[in-house]
């Protein structure tokens, strides 16, 4: 190493400061005595050191003053407040954006119209979630139709009952059939 | 031990020296199981040097003792978390060192602020007033370049340099790798040596400018 590059002018600021040792040192002063612009540089750092070195005889040293101890100890003695037990307010700040986050998309789907539907009239998306809503607000009553039984003659089917209430709940996962309309019992 | 022994002598004031033949990890293994007294003595052991340090970075006497007296008390709150096979001095160090650059960071920011907010509050200069700049001493010319130097290259240069701590000592305080602090070290001693330079040669071709100024008014 007998040129003047980057890697000797870190390897000779090191050596100004007898932080080099070894191969390393040994190669930067052959490098020192070799390369005029090597020594130039290590006489500049090492000018700079000696003034870094008179400047922090400058420097005011602390003042003679009392101990930090005896404050110190003071605000030792007061309970210190664990992490754990500190308010958290981030948790129910969260929350309350969460929740509110919520009740924006719920409004903003039951504004929506109905949208296309899949298999002839299975909604989808924004409009399935709509149409719950809406459903859950406005029951629609179920026209009477003169082919069909009456109330009365109707037998109850517990588990069509049970489907209906599952169709409004899940309407992706039930066989019960959901309408933009209304519930359809097909 | 002066954890053990003469406590009652030492109550008072708390201003004696601490007893030199105790060894930091047997007086922090007493402050950890609660003796406050013995948190005491490494204070006393460390303060004065602490205090050193920060005011290399803060320059400011109160700021330099309420920093190492904050850093203290964070090591007293943090010693369960103190690895006892390694050396208190060091992390001590690091606490100090960190909470100084989070505040040296605080008020440049304010400064920054400052720099907007409080314009035209200077008084423009008295010409009957000799230029405070031509007495700026030796300290405070290296002040300003050490304070051109990027934070991570400043704060090694601070340090070992001027505060003579060993690489592997800084690279404890400063939690990086021993080889990191000394290409750092070799860069802020280039970055140092080349703005220092600039400096002189602007500081001569500024005297050498006004000397000519001068001689253009006489004749």
């Amino acid at each position: 190493m007998s040129e003047f590059n980057e890697r000797s002018k870190r390897q000779i600021a090191l050596l100004a400061g007898d932080d080099l040792e070894g191969v390393s040192a040994e190669e930067a002063r052959r490098s020192i005595e070799a390369c005029p612009k090597c020594r130039g540089h290590w006489t500049r750092v090492r000018g700079c050191l000696d003034l870094m070195e008179r400047a922090g005889k400058e420097d005011p040293e602390p003042a003679d003053g009392a101990s930090l101890w005896p404050a110190l100890e003071a605000r030792l003695s007061r309970p210190v407040v664990l992490r754990a037990e500190r308010f958290n307010g981030w948790v129910p700040a969260l929350s309350m954006a969460a929740a509110c986050v919520a009740l924006m998309i719920a409004g903003q789907l039951e504004t929506l119209p109905p949208q296309d539907s899949l298999d002839g009239g299975f909604p989808v998306g924004g409009s399935a979630a709509a149409s719950m809503v809406s459903l859950a607000r406005n029951p629609v009553e179920i026209p009477e139709h003169s082919d069909r039984p009456s109330a009365e003659e109707r037998t109850p089917d517990p588990f069509l009952d049970q489907q209906a209430v599952r169709g409004l709940l899940f309407p992706y996962e039930d066989p019960v059939r959901v309408s933009p309309f209304g519930y359809d019992p097909r | 031990m002066a954890a053990i022994m003469g406590r009652e002598q030492v109550r008072t004031t708390r201003v004696v020296p601490p007893v030199a033949g105790v060894s930091d990890a047997r007086l922090v293994e007493l402050a950890r199981r609660g003796d406050s007294e013995a948190f005491g003595d490494l204070v006393l052991r460390y303060e004065r040097r602490l205090i050193r340090v920060i005011l290399r970075f803060v320059h400011d006497q109160e700021a330099a003792r309420d920093l190492a007296q904050e850093a203290f008390l964070r090591a007293y709150q943090r010693l369960d978390q103190f690895d006892p096979s390694r050396r208190f001095g060091p992390w001590l160090f690091r606490i100090g060192v960190n909470l100084t650059l989070d505040h040296l960071r605080r008020r440049k920011r304010r400064g920054r602020w400052a720099l907007f907010t409080d314009i035209g509050k200077d008084t423009p200069p008295d010409p009957q007033i000799a230029d405070p700049r031509r007495s700026i001493d030796l300290g405070q010319e290296v002040r300003a370049v050490l304070d051109e130097l990027p934070e991570k290259y400043r704060s090694v240069l601070v340090l070992r340099d001027l505060e003579n701590f060993s690489t592997s000592e800084i690279a404890a305080i400063l939690d990086r790798k021993e080889a990191t602090i000394r290409w750092r070290l070799a860069e802020a001693r280039n970055r140092f040596e080349e703005l220092w330079s600039r400096r002189q040669n602007g500081a001569t071709t500024a005297l050498i400018s006004t000397r000519d100024a001068d001689v253009d008014d006489s004749e």
